[in-house]
């Protein structure tokens, strides 16, 4: 009898694994004052280091120089984030470089970017799946 | 009668403690990603880990007994342009009780049944504390950063010279915060096993299993991280001999079912385990 009931039991959480495919395709979130747009250095993204190239535009469509970017990719899905802190360089107006972009392992990663400069803020958010 | 490839197992009857020494080589050989598509690991990307613990095991009334687990990993990682790399440490300690509610042979036609209830202790380090520690490949990382509740029954049914076993547990982390100062909280864990066995020779016991694990989605302050469930199954053999009154060795060998929709936002291992245990009477 408990043999047959963990036998229930099991495809029972068979039945649930199965169940559990939900994809997520490429995807970007943008709001704030800004315009952002990024792109790899190198793409597709690679378990490694990356460089992602930020590109920042007020409403109007001009170049924002000299502001502040914070950039955070996470692994959401594991709970965590990079092992290594991205740093931000400004190349020329309006354009960012942010190196390492350090993934660690593959997977499906998200990466946060935050733009502020005096009064005004943007934020960035897009995820892909790094291999 | 037993052959246990998971946990510590249980005393026999007549032992007042036992201790033991397992080791396992895991190589890491793919992973299922949140679609629940298995994809090898690339020429880019490689994980193995070197798991070792102490355990012990100790009587402290006829039917119950106290458990503790010192585990400590060795990783090894080669990730793209971060080149390859190896590191580790102390794991997440574990401790527990276990009550035989139910001893083997108690009743005949009933099951012998076990439950456990431990702690686990966040002594490993977990991933985001890696980058504190400037390791980039995150060969450190040996824990989940989290204290966490398990509880667990376990129903074994001997006919000499077979026996079945379930194991049932449930694993509840408890909050966190990360290095960043963020809320975290892993879902808790449902794990279940079937396990058959049989005494092959006097003192040989060979057995299989599969495993089946789910653990819901990942809080972040409050909020429910979308794909974050994860899922994993696996089949096993284990082997026992104990060549002595007080000593057994065991081996086991253990692979995750690495197939589309048998997995889901989880590394799949094929894991080789051998071990000593010595028990005192």
């Amino acid at each position: 009898m408990s043999n047959r009931i963990s036998m229930i039991a099991l495809l029972t959480l068979i039945a649930a694994l199965a169940c559990t495919a939900c994809g997520s395709d490429e995807s970007e979130i943008n709001s704030g004052a800004f315009e952002i747009t990024a792109a790899l250095e190198s793409s597709p993204a690679a378990v490694g280091r990356n460089t992602l190239m930020v590109t920042l535009k007020d409403s109007a469509g001009a170049p924002v120089e000299g502001a502040t970017l914070v950039v955070d990719p996470q692994m959401l899905m594991h709970g965590h984030g990079s092992t290594e802190q991205v740093v931000v360089s400004e190349m020329s107006a309006g354009v960012y470089k942010c190196t390492p972009l350090t993934f660690q392992m593959p997977g499906m990663w998200q990466v946060t970017i935050d733009a502020k400069k005096g009064e005004l803020t943007g934020r960035k958010v897009f995820s892909f799946e790094v291999k | 009668m037993s052959a246990s490839a998971v946990g510590v197992g249980r005393l026999l009857s007549w032992e007042r403690f036992a201790v033991g020494f397992r080791t396992a080589f895991a190589a890491g050989i793919g992973r299922w990603d949140s679609s629940a598509h298995f994809a090898r690991y690339g020429d880019n990307y490689a994980e193995h880990a070197w798991r070792s613990e102490f355990w012990s095991m100790v009587a402290i009334s006829e039917r119950a007994s106290a458990y503790l687990r010192l585990p400590w990993a060795l990783n090894y990682k080669q990730v793209g342009n971060l080149g390859d790399g190896a590191g580790g440490g102390l794991g997440d300690i574990q401790a527990g009780l276990r009550y035989e509610a139910v001893e083997i042979g108690e009743f005949q036609w009933f099951p012998a049944i076990a439950l456990t209830l431990g702690v686990s202790f966040p002594s490993g380090r977990a991933t985001d504390q890696a980058q504190a520690h400037a390791d980039a490949l995150g060969t450190s990382v040996t824990g989940r950063g989290a204290w966490a509740i398990n509880a667990g029954v376990s129903l074994e049914k001997t006919k000499i010279p077979w026996f079945v076993r379930v194991d049932l547990g449930i694993g509840v982390p408890l909050p966190r915060d990360t290095v960043s100062g963020q809320t975290l909280r892993f879902g808790p864990q449902l794990q279940t096993a079937l396990t058959v066995g049989r005494e092959v020779l006097p003192r040989v016991v060979v057995s299989v299993y599969g495993r089946l694990q789910w653990e819901s989605a990942i809080l972040v302050a409050g909020v429910a991280i979308d794909n974050s469930s994860r899922a994993d199954s696996g089949v096993g053999a284990a082997c026992s001999w104990r060549f002595d009154s007080h000593w057994t060795a065991q081996l086991a060998i253990d692979s995750s079912l690495a197939f589309d929709g048998l997995g889901d936002n989880q590394p799949a291992q094929l894991t080789s385990t051998i071990g000593l245990r010595y028990g005192y009477f």
